[in-house]
């Protein structure tokens, strides 16, 4: 991926901003915005683990 | 007044002939939608939280990378366990870290449940992420079970 240098210096690289969350059988079961708390984030994998045997 | 006609009727024709055509692809729309279920946007939430995916936008599927120990490793390794994937980069100026913080305080949350996630980190600067680079970003985060992947 090319990496473009803004004005800082840092080099930029565009990235998805979600959290996948995905089962034991590897499909998607929660997308989460990444500017989730961790509160809501330990409470989604909480339901999450907890719902399914 | 004769030719004038002629043309009048040929517009209509042409008019419905138009109207026709539209509803013909309307039809043949309905039919598509119709074959390929309909689908609408599958809808992920979780609580007060709600992401709609696009239909027909797959999210997961099989990957092969390289961990940060320079191992190869494919989704079956990580079959029968959660995956808490994340996407950055270690020169991520802020949110890479911010997230991978809440990440780890969230699984500590989870107290042994969380054994059973394994919380990924896929580098999308694979040319300078190198595994060594990867695990030393990744010791700032560290958690009781933390893993990392460097994509290759």
């Amino acid at each position: 991926m090319p990496a473009e240098h803004e004005q800082s210096g840092a080099d930029v690289v565009s990235h998805s901003t979600f959290l996948y969350l995905m089962n034991p059988a590897g499909q998607l079961d929660a997308l989460l915005p990444s500017d989730v708390d961790a509160e809501k984030l330990a409470a989604t994998l909480r339901a999450s683990l907890t719902a399914k045997p | 007044m004769r030719t004038e006609s002629t043309t009048i009727r040929m517009l209509r024709r042409v008019r419905w002939a138009a109207v026709g055509l539209i509803v013909l692809l309307a039809i043949g729309l309905a039919v598509l939608e119709f074959r390929s279920g309909g689908e609408p946007a599958t809808e992920v939430s979780t609580g007060t939280i709600s992401v709609s995916v696009p239909a027909g936008v797959a999210i997961g599927g099989p990957f092969h990378l390289i961990d940060d120990k320079g191992r190869n490793v494919t989704d079956l390794e990580y079959r029968g366990r959660w995956m808490l994937v994340f996407f950055g980069y270690t020169n991520c100026p802020d949110e890479c870290p911010l997230t991978l913080q809440k990440m780890a305080a969230a699984l500590s949350k989870l107290g042994p449940l969380a054994d059973q996630v394994a919380p990924l980190f896929i580098t999308v600067d694979p040319a300078r992420d190198t595994p060594a680079r990867l695990a030393s970003y990744l010791e700032n985060f560290r958690s009781a079970n933390w893993r990392s992947d460097g994509q290759r």
